[in-house]
């Protein structure tokens, strides 16, 4: 399922996990995660909503970076994930699962 | 694109981030906006709401006291400043009107001349203090490892270097 718009609430609270798994599928930069968001179906995620969770998974060592000269204009910075943050994600994947099982079973007679 | 990431700039200093994490924050809106072509605003909505977001970052790590909150906040900082300048300018000024003539009387009660000579120090610590302040968080380009320069208008002097893709 795609939407233009999830609930913002929702989105702030697992964009982070959907940016962590889609570094995890290899080494990545802002613009190339934003494509992969809309995707899979996340909806257009702008520059100000990204950078900063980019910000805080890298505070946290989950993602190590590094600026690289593009073809042209002012570089790009790419995000790999860290031995932490593949283990952060492993992690957040199996609460994840839980949480959603729970969510799903509470709900089923009402969708 | 060159003002929004000016402003951007002032307002993380005014929000005390880091001189390297404000490059880190500078270079990834300007290498965003190249690459997609889209406008920061709405790109990175309004400069003020993406300062506060990125420097949550920091405001968290280092919650301190009340005092420590109130320093934070500059106003106690700038009272402060300014009473320190007033009777340092006062010291100064005063025993050096004394010196001149015997009609003024030197400020403070003090000798003339330790008036001056405390004044004229006590503003150049003040000096000193200052200049040393705004060398010791330089902020810092990741992509060259070099210190990003600003003219006394607060604008990039490399605004028109090889980065700069897409500024006017």
């Amino acid at each position: 399922m795609t939407a233009a718009t999830w609930p913002t609430s929702w989105l702030k609270g697992f964009l982070e996990v959907a940016v962590l798994a889609i570094i995890a599928e290899g080494e990545t930069y802002g613009y190339e995660i934003t494509s992969q968001l809309e995707a899979n179906g996340f909806g257009a995620v702008k520059g100000g909503t990204l950078y900063p969770i980019l910000g805080r998974l890298e505070e946290a060592g989950l993602v190590q970076t590094e600026w690289r000269a593009g073809d042209s204009g002012p570089g790009r910075k790419y995000y790999r994930l860290t031995p932490d943050g593949g283990a952060g994600l492993h992690e957040r994947a199996a609460t994840w699962r839980a949480f959603s099982d729970n969510l799903t079973a509470l709900l089923k007679e009402h969708s | 694109m060159t003002t929004y990431t000016d402003d951007l700039v002032f307002e993380l200093r005014m929000l005390e981030v880091p001189g390297t994490r404000i490059g880190e924050i500078l270079a990834e809106v300007q290498s965003h906006i190249a690459e997609t072509g889209e406008d920061p605003v709405d790109a990175f909505g309004p400069v003020k709401d993406y300062a506060r977001e990125r420097a949550g970052l920091e405001v968290a790590a280092q919650q301190g006291g009340f005092l420590a909150r109130l320093f934070r906040g500059h106003w106690l900082m700038f009272l402060a400043g300014l009473a320190y300048t007033f009777i340092a300018a006062r010291l100064m000024i005063g025993g050096g009107m004394a010196l001149a003539s015997e009609r003024f009387e030197s400020p403070f009660g003090l000798n003339p001349w330790a008036a001056l000579i405390i004044g004229v120090v006590l503003l150049a610590a003040w000096g000193v203090w200052l200049l040393r302040l705004m060398k010791a968080d330089p902020i810092v380009d990741p992509r060259t490892g070099r210190q990003v320069e600003w003219d006394l208008r607060g604008r990039r002097k490399d605004a028109n270097g090889p980065d700069g893709a897409a500024r006017p």
